[in-house]
Formats: C-alpha cells, structure tokens, sequence
C-alpha cells in the first residue's frame, strides 16, 4: 500500500511516494515542465508515478495535502477584507482564482486517479512543517 | 477638455495591456513601458516555445529529430535572454519599477503559453505538430517585424539583434514548413496551415479580449468585496483559541 505526500498550488509543488517498506519517491513538478518554482498541481510528477508503480483506488493508503485548502483561502481572504479598498487588487485576484486554488485539490486528484473521498487526509500547514522536521532530524 | 483625453487614457491603457498587440498608426512615440511589456511577452513566448521544443526532443524516438528539436529549443532559450537584456536595458535607463514587467517563469501558465496538463506534442502527431510550429513562428515573425521597426530609431543595437531573431524564426518555420509538406499530401498541408493560422488567429483574439472581460467583471467583484467586508465588519469574528493549536484541532478528511 502506498503513503503519497503532496505540496502544491503556492511554490515548487512536488510529491512523495512511500510504502513504508524501502520504496521512497520525491518528484518536483518543475523538473517536469521545466518552469522554474512551478506551482501548478503536480499532473505530471503524478502521471509518471501512476505509471511506475500502477497506482490506483485498492493500492493506494492515503493521499495527504500538506493544509487545510479552504482554512487557508479564508485566513487570506479575511485578513484582506479588513482594509478592502487598500487590498483592492488583491482581493481581487484571489477571488477570480478561488477555482485555481487547493480547494479543487480533490477534483485535480480525481482527475487522475479515482480516488474515494476518505483516502484523502488534509493536514494541518504548521503540522507538515514539523514533521518534516521531525523526519528530517 | 477632460473627455478626449479620458479616451485618449482608456484606448492606451487597452493598447498597453493588450498580448502582442502593436497597432503600426498609433505607436510613432516610443513609448518604453509598452515597449518593455510587448519585450516581456515574446520573452515569455519563446520561454514556452522552447519547453515545448525540449519535451519534443525527449520523446520523439527520432536521433536525427530530436537533435532538430534541441537546436530549436537552444535558440529559443537564446532569444528570450536577448528579449529579457533588452527590456532589462530599458527599464534601467526609463527607471521604470513595475512587478508586471518582470519575468517569472510560472506566470506562463497563466498567460496561456503552456497548457498545465500537458505538453502539445502529447496531443498532436509529429505532421501536425511541424505545421503547428511553422504556423505560429510564421505569425510571431510577423510581428516581431512589426515591432522591431519601431525600436529602430530609438534602439538601434536592439533593432540589430532582433534582426537576428528574425532570420533563425524564418529558418524554423521553413525548416519546420518543409517538414510538413514532405509528409503530407498538398491539399492537407495547405488545409491544416490555413486551419492553425484560424486557431492561432482566434487564440490572440481571446487574449486581446481578457481586458474587456475584465472592465465588465471587476465592478461586480468590487461590489462582492465591499459587501463582504461590510459585513465582516459589523460580525467582529473572533477567532477561537484552539485554532491557534495545531496539533489539537484536526480533523483529517475536512478542508477547514
């Protein structure tokens, strides 16, 4: 059974693969696509690691996001609308990109791969950056 | 007197903002703003191209081809430092200090060069692909031609380099071109020439039209936010303590 990590939507989307029993995969989108910092959903990171190792709904554990998608639209959305006319352009911009954005992550997955609903894990964005301490240390 | 020149703004700034747009009976005055933009979008461009030119050289399972997609794709490269020198060029000696100016590589996926999914030679087979790239090299000779003679007597080094691109855009789209018309029969190379000019044709004219979509859209999302905000206001949302505490408030399967 495999474990896959995923980062995206904000800078260097990138996804790891692991079994918990040697196998371990980190692909970067952009050495993909060759755009540099790319930070679109990793399509073609997961289309060759679908090929490589036959993903699909029985074999896969779980798919874990590194953040909670719509916590963090809305943080930015609401600390934003506090001064609405000096954020103006931003406010703007963000909601023109809602459909962009990590809140479709399960659409951009499904796309791919049919996955059911409760395989995917949404972790919370400060935990991911202390267990990827935790496993770094 | 305030009203022509309120149109003379409003057609400039749809003139400025417009992908590639470089109309040859209003751009007399070097204008080095628009001149940095318009550089910036064929920087981008050949950026793309010349992605799209590096996954066909990966996959086309052709030495002598894939040797023929790499020249292109080192070309395209070459352009887009030439591109990017001389609008870097400008905006120090203009001072002109804006973010939308800059090169960022991701901004072409959301410019349309790039699709996200995939490349374009995944979806088109190699004889399509030939006339695709003649077509659009066709297109962008063109009008670089036309831009290039207006950096003429304002920047003549420049107007020396992009004479240069030129020559390599006319090799490719004859390279490529005759490519095409050796693997297909005449009636179908012309028929699928005449179909990617259309396509691109209709690709520029959505571009072009973005700005326009924009002025009819962006009052409605002013009006949402102020909404928004008016009543965010009078709600106060206070945020709870144990949203503060990472490691106490998940649940695994809900996006908030």
């Amino acid at each position: 059974m495999f474990y896959i990590g995923i980062s995206a939507y904000y800078h260097e989307s990138s996804v790891f693969l692991t079994d918990n029993k040697g196998t371990n995969c980190f692909l970067k989108e952009e050495s993909f696509s060759r755009i540099k910092g790319d930070k679109n959903f990793p399509q073609r990171c997961l289309k060759f690691l679908i090929k490589k190792f036959d993903l699909k709904n029985e074999n896969i554990k779980s798919i874990c996001f590194y953040e909670k998608p719509f916590k963090s639209w809305w943080e930015i959305f609401s600390y934003s609308i506090k001064n609405p006319l000096q954020n103006k352009d931003f406010l703007i911009h963000h909601l023109k990109n809602f459909n962009k954005g990590s809140i479709f992550f399960y659409t951009d997955i499904n796309k791919l791969i049919n996955v059911s609903r409760d395989k995917i894990v949404y972790s919370s964005h400060h935990l991911s950056h202390c267990l990827y301490g935790f496993i770094s240390y | 007197l305030a009203f022509p020149k309120l149109i003379n703004k409003i057609r400039y700034n749809k003139v400025k903002n417009n992908m590639f747009l470089i109309p040859k009976s209003n751009f007399k005055k070097f204008d080095p703003e628009r001149s940095s933009f318009v550089l910036n979008e064929f920087a981008a461009a050949e950026f793309s191209s010349a992605v799209e030119m590096l996954f066909a050289a990966k996959v086309v399972g052709n030495k002598k081809l894939s040797e023929g997609f790499m020249r292109h794709a080192l070309d395209e490269y070459k352009h887009c430092i030439i591109f990017t020198n001389i609008k870097n060029q400008i905006i120090s000696e203009y001072k002109i200090n804006k973010k939308e100016l800059s090169f960022v590589p991701s901004h072409l996926y959301n410019k349309g060069y790039i699709y996200k999914d995939h490349f374009i030679f995944e979806k088109k087979k190699l004889n399509d692909f030939a006339i695709f790239i003649g077509a659009n090299e066709e297109i962008a000779e063109k009008k670089l031609i036309a831009f290039s003679n207006h950096l003429k007597n304002h920047k003549p080094l420049a107007f020396i380099e992009i004479q240069n691109i030129l020559k390599d855009e006319e090799r490719h789209a004859e390279y490529s071109l005759r490519f095409a018309k050796n693997s297909n029969s005449l009636f179908s190379y012309k028929l699928k020439l005449a179909k990617e000019k259309t396509l691109s044709f209709f690709r520029h004219a959505y571009a072009n039209s973005l700005n326009k979509f924009s002025f009819i859209f962006n009052p409605i999302l002013i009006t949402i936010i102020v909404l928004i905000s008016f009543v965010a206001h009078f709600l106060k949302l206070k945020k709870k303590i144990t949203d503060e505490d990472v490691m106490k408030n998940i649940e695994p399967n809900s996006i908030t």
